[in-house]
């Protein structure tokens, strides 16, 4: 490969050799300096980690051993070796035709020598064929990472462990009264007697008396003295709706925004989520304690295509 | 042709050339390309620092590797950190913060990884944008184009499937939106969900499932087509900046031994001191304070990393629109998390194919980097895409921004939306008028005065 | 490697004032819920009522009723808002406020503690007239016969002790905060935008005593948090775990305002690439190599040279 020296070193350095040579002295003791510097570095380093270590202590040594080698070289390359630019020849990238015909005369030779004729088609087909086969049959078994072929399992996205008297306990696992909640208060609550499953995670809100507007609700016989119960999953992207504004009565995800209406039947009021939380409608039974009447009033979390048409039986 | 021979008064490394080159023969071959010619403009070490960031990734990954445990399990917290003691934890957390605090000089390790995939994806960004700004993208590179596409897509597949493996409240916040986002596909959705965490959210514990796509199948796509990458580089030479003696017949630069090697070396050690100086001394990710992931819960602000934050700040913007038609539910998630960005996508990885057909109308072959204002319409673009790309990034941490700045949440959300979609139109306008600008002689001939008049 | 441990002995100095300030008042005004204002001290009353018609009652009315309706100014009713109400607004400078439109947020305050006293047990005795007053419209109904509509009115929640937080469980309180306080608050109390224009309160050196007021009363936008749902024990847990994590040494470094995300994007591309797109700027510029063409304007090498 012809290359050509495009500089040369007096053209370079007008101040003349005996400056140029004090500067390459100067510049090797600045870079032998970085080097001592990155050797007394890492050995610190190796000392402090034996000691006990700190990370800020670790990650300045290093970063300094490191900068030491960097500092040193970047001198050694730019101010010691000193720019040499060199001129490389390029040809387009393209092949010479004649190179490519040849190639392609070739292949089409090896190719005919396998079979003559429309055999060879239907041949090459069918290897095509047995390969997409071969690839699909491969493929398939991906499918067992999922439960995909339990029917039951189609049932999930449309029910949660929620259902008719199921009473209702906190985070701490007790159960809840009507006046266990003051004015203003909210809390997280889930079917007794489960593992916390995430899909039946909900709000437990005690609105301030006579804030409910009954008729908005999904379902209005659902509340008891001022409580009322949503899915705690945000119907947009299913992150918990934890953030509660007790004076407007209003549920904000912290994730997207999405702001809830709490007294009117959670309604979406501002925010990308598009569709209300659903209601977990309750009741209280004959000890006093809340319960639910039943599952929630729509599925819970983000929306899929047949959320409002499908059920998970067909 | 005469064999070369050892003989006593060569060196030690001298023998050990010799040895291999009796062997394997490369004398010829190494002359020639540690005389390579590597183009000198700083703008072409970039995509270097993508590397060297991408091979301290492998080295801390690995060490990381060997501590952490991909099970959601629960255990008893005993470790050191007092807050979090007697807490039932997932294993997957336990291993995390065992290496945070226990194991030796692993919570350097574990910052200084966090931080080189900030960076590692940052470098990639400022290299697509030299790429793209400069048209080093045309024939013949076009293919190299693509591949450094779907090499930034892996980075996000490796940042968004490593920061979900700690297994705290953080992390299991942004795994639940991507499910979300998956379920949303029309007819496919919930089958993509339940194959994709084996049931309904939270599944059967996606770490083990995430875990191997994070040490083991990304890695392996990211090496095989960094190795492509940089073969067509090679393959191909370098593009170079337009100067006194580069043709479009040539490549001017320094050889790549010694200079190009000890710079590149240089640069690798710089690399690494910035990232062990960020491990060190800045604290990311500090999973301890965040606790257990729960599914019931979740904290304000919640925020991915960096690079995702364009399509957090897409998901945020969007407006309700939720469709029902003849029973099928478009859900408001499903645009702008799956639609969105796959035409954003689609529109990058075929833009030297929409640059050559209708904004230069050239496809020959070029190696010769255009400036900016060389096709302004490009620029133009380029620059209206930055700032799409900035209001939806900024509008990832709406609630950041509200809280700093005073702004009502509300009020914020609604100017980003204005500024989403017209600030890009007004960038690209401007910038197509500098660059128009820019091409204009300095010096203003009689004829355009005189038109300007005119028209006045 | 030395773990940083959590600065156990590092606590908030203002502990044990507070309780002994909380006690005090809590003798004040908690008797005064039962004993319908006997024990109310008149001297107290009356210090109260002055404080009162010169900072509050402008706002919310002369008989604590609020004022919903006024042009000029308007104000919430203080009718069985409780002390620990009072305590916590007037304690942390949110009032008074100079106008309707002012944003609750955290002021110096120029109470002291016993002026708080004073406005505690004057908002006290104008929540028992209040009551009086609706007895005797009772009273009054029944006797003519009228149905009447009876308004629910408790005295209201009094100044919360705070216990010796030395003894509280630490993991418990992480765990309650976590589960009841960092959806609005974030994970280490830094306050984050929460809707409208609110942002949550920024919870670092803030008195344990007004944590726990603010856990009980929910001022502002806040939802309240009972004792039936929340003892004591866990009130104490999650006070102490506040004065915990907003002062906890980080052993990752430098905290980077801990605000997540964001704050680590900014600083990987500040640092991170301001860093090194210096170093590529020193080290990868070489002489010769790029500097332009003599005539700029030529186009030739990029036209002419170009393979077809």
């Amino acid at each position: 490969m012809p290359d050509q020296s495009a500089t040369d070193q007096a053209s370079r350095d007008p101040d003349g050799p005996a400056d140029e040579e004090r500067r390459e002295a100067n510049a090797t003791r600045l870079a032998a300096l970085s080097f001592g510097i990155a050797i007394l570095c890492a050995l610190g380093l190796v000392v402090l980690y034996v000691v006990g270590g700190n990370t800020q202590a670790e990650g300045i040594l290093l970063a300094l051993s490191l900068g030491g080698v960097g500092v040193g070289l970047g001198i050694w390359v730019r101010v010691i070796v000193g720019a040499d630019v060199i001129v490389e020849d390029r040809a387009p990238m393209p092949s010479r035709a004649e190179d490519r015909a040849e190639l392609g005369r070739e292949f089409d030779q090896t190719v005919d020598q396998v079979e003559g004729g429309g055999r060879r088609q239907f041949l090459l087909r069918l290897l095509a064929g047995a390969g997409a086969s071969l690839g699909l049959a491969l493929t398939v078994p991906f499918l067992s990472l999922g439960p995909i072929f339990d029917p039951a399992s189609r049932r999930e996205l449309f029910e949660t462990s929620w259902s008719r008297g199921r009473r209702l306990v906190t985070l701490e696992g007790e159960e809840i009264r009507a006046d266990t909640l003051a004015v203003d208060e909210i809390a997280t609550v889930f079917p007794v007697g489960t593992d916390l499953p995430a899909d039946s995670q909900a709000v437990l809100i005690r609105t301030r008396p006579g804030q409910l507007v009954l008729d908005t609700l999904a379902l209005p016989d659902g509340t008891v003295n001022g409580l009322v119960c949503y899915s705690k999953i945000c119907t947009h992207a299913g992150c918990p709706v934890g953030l509660y504004r007790a004076q407007d009565a209003e549920l904000i995800c912290p994730c997207h925004q999405s702001q809830f209406k709490v007294t009117r039947g959670a309604e979406v009021l501002s925010g990308p989520a598009g569709r209300p939380l659903p209601q977990l409608p309750i009741g209280i039974d004959d000890e006093g304690f809340l319960v639910a009447l039943g599952d929630f009033s729509a599925p819970v979390g983000p929306s899929f295509w047949n959320v409002t048409s499908g059920s998970g039986d067909a | 042709m005469t064999e070369a021979t050892a003989t006593d008064k060569d060196s030690a490394l001298d023998r050990v050339a010799g040895y291999l080159d009796d062997r394997l023969g490369l004398a010829a071959g190494s002359r020639k390309y540690l005389r390579k010619a590597f183009p000198g403009h700083w703008s072409f070490l970039i995509g270097e620092i993508a590397l060297f960031s991408l091979v301290i990734l492998l080295v801390t990954g690995t060490f990381l590797a060997l501590f952490y445990t991909p099970d959601t399990n629960l255990v008893v917290y005993d470790g050191p950190y007092v807050p979090l003691q007697g807490q039932m934890i997932s294993a997957a957390y336990n291993s995390t913060l065992e290496l945070s605090f226990e194991v030796r000089a692993g919570l350097l390790f574990r910052q200084i990884h966090h931080w080189a995939a900030l960076l590692f994806v940052a470098a990639i960004v400022a290299h697509l944008l030299r790429i793209f700004f400069t048209g080093a993208f045309r024939r013949p590179r076009e293919m190299n184009w693509v591949v450094g596409g779907v090499l930034l897509l892996l980075a996000f597949g490796a940042g968004f499937t490593g920061y979900s493996l700690p297994d705290d409240l953080l992390s299991g916040t942004g795994l639940r939106i991507g499910y979300s986002a998956l379920l949303s596909v029309p007819f496919v959705g919930p089958l993509l969900g339940y194959l994709g965490l084996g049931g309904e959210y939270p599944g059967v514990g996606v770490l083990p499932r995430l875990h191997i796509m994070h040490v083991m199948l990304i890695p392996a796509g990211l090496l095989g087509l960094l190795g492509a990458h940089l073969f067509m580089v090679v393959r191909q030479k370098h593009t170079q900046k337009r100067t006194r003696l580069a043709r479009e017949d040539n490549v001017v630069g320094e050889p790549l031994w010694p200079n190009q090697a000890l710079t590149m070396t240089s640069l690798f050690a710089f690399t690494a001191a910035v990232l062990a100086f960020l491990g060190g001394v800045f604290e990311i990710n500090p999973v301890w304070l965040y606790g257990q992931y729960e599914p019931f819960e979740v904290f304000a602000p919640s925020q991915p990393d960096w690079y995702m934050g364009w399509l957090e700040g897409l998901v945020r913007l969007w407006p309700a629109w939720e469709w029902t038609i003849f029973g099928i539910t478009i859900p408001s998630v499903f645009l702008p998390s799956v639609v969105v960005p796959g035409i954003m996508f689609t529109i990058m990885f075929a833009w030297p194919w929409i640059d050559a057909r209708w904004i230069t109308k050239d496809h020959a072959e070029h190696h010769i980097n255009q400036r900016p204002r060389d096709v302004p319409i490009r620029t133009a673009i380029g620059f209206g895409s930055l700032t799409f790309l900035l209001a939806i990034w900024v509008s990832g941490s709406n609630d950041v921004v509200a809280a700093a700045t005073g702004t009502p949440l509300d009020t914020l959300t609604t100017v980003l939306r204005v500024v989403t979609v017209f600030a890009p139109i007004l960038v690209a306008v401007i910038s197509f008028r500098i660059a128009t600008r820019l091409n204009e002689p300095l010096e203003p001939s009689p004829t355009t005065t005189t038109r300007a008049a005119e028209s006045a | 490697m030395a773990v940083s441990l959590p600065a156990w002995s590092r606590r908030l100095g203002a502990v044990l004032v507070a309780v002994s300030v909380a006690a005090a008042l809590n003798l004040v005004v908690q008797g005064s819920a039962d004993a319908q204002g006997d024990d109310l001290d008149p001297a107290l009353v009356q210090q109260g009522e002055n404080i009162y018609g010169q900072a509050c009652v402008l706002c919310h009315g002369p008989e604590g009723t609020g004022l919903v309706n006024d042009t000029k100014a308007q104000g919430p009713s203080l009718i069985g808002v409780g002390a620990a109400s009072v305590d916590f607004m007037v304690r942390t400078g949110r009032m008074p406020a100079v106008s309707a439109f002012d944003p609750l947020i955290r002021r110096e305050s120029d109470y002291d503690q016993t002026d708080r006293a004073a406005l505690s047990a004057y908002v006290t005795r104008l929540t028992l007239d209040a009551i009086e007053a609706q007895d005797e419209r009772r009273e009054a109904a029944m006797d003519a016969g009228e149905p009447f509509d009876e308004v629910p009115i408790e005295v209201g929640p009094g100044i919360p002790t705070v216990g010796n937080l030395d003894d509280t469980d630490q993991s418990r309180g992480q765990e309650l905060f976590t589960s009841n306080c960092a959806a609005c608050h974030g994970p280490t109390a830094a306050g984050i935008a929460v809707g409208r224009n609110d942002v949550s309160s920024n919870l670092e050196g803030v008195e344990p005593v007004v944590v726990a007021e603010s856990i009980r009363v929910g001022p502002g936008v806040m939802p309240v948090f009972g004792d039936d749902t929340l003892p004591q024990d866990d009130l104490d847990a999650i006070v102490a775990w506040v004065g915990d994590v907003t002062t906890r040494s980080s052993p990752g470094g430098v905290a980077v305002g801990r605000g997540g995300p964001v704050n680590e994007g900014l600083i990987a591309w500040v640092v991170g690439i301001g860093l090194l797109g210096t170093v590529i700027y020193l080290l990868g510029e070489r002489e010769g190599t790029t500097d332009l063409p003599e005539d700029a304007e030529d186009d030739a090498t990029t036209a002419g040279g170009a393979h077809a």
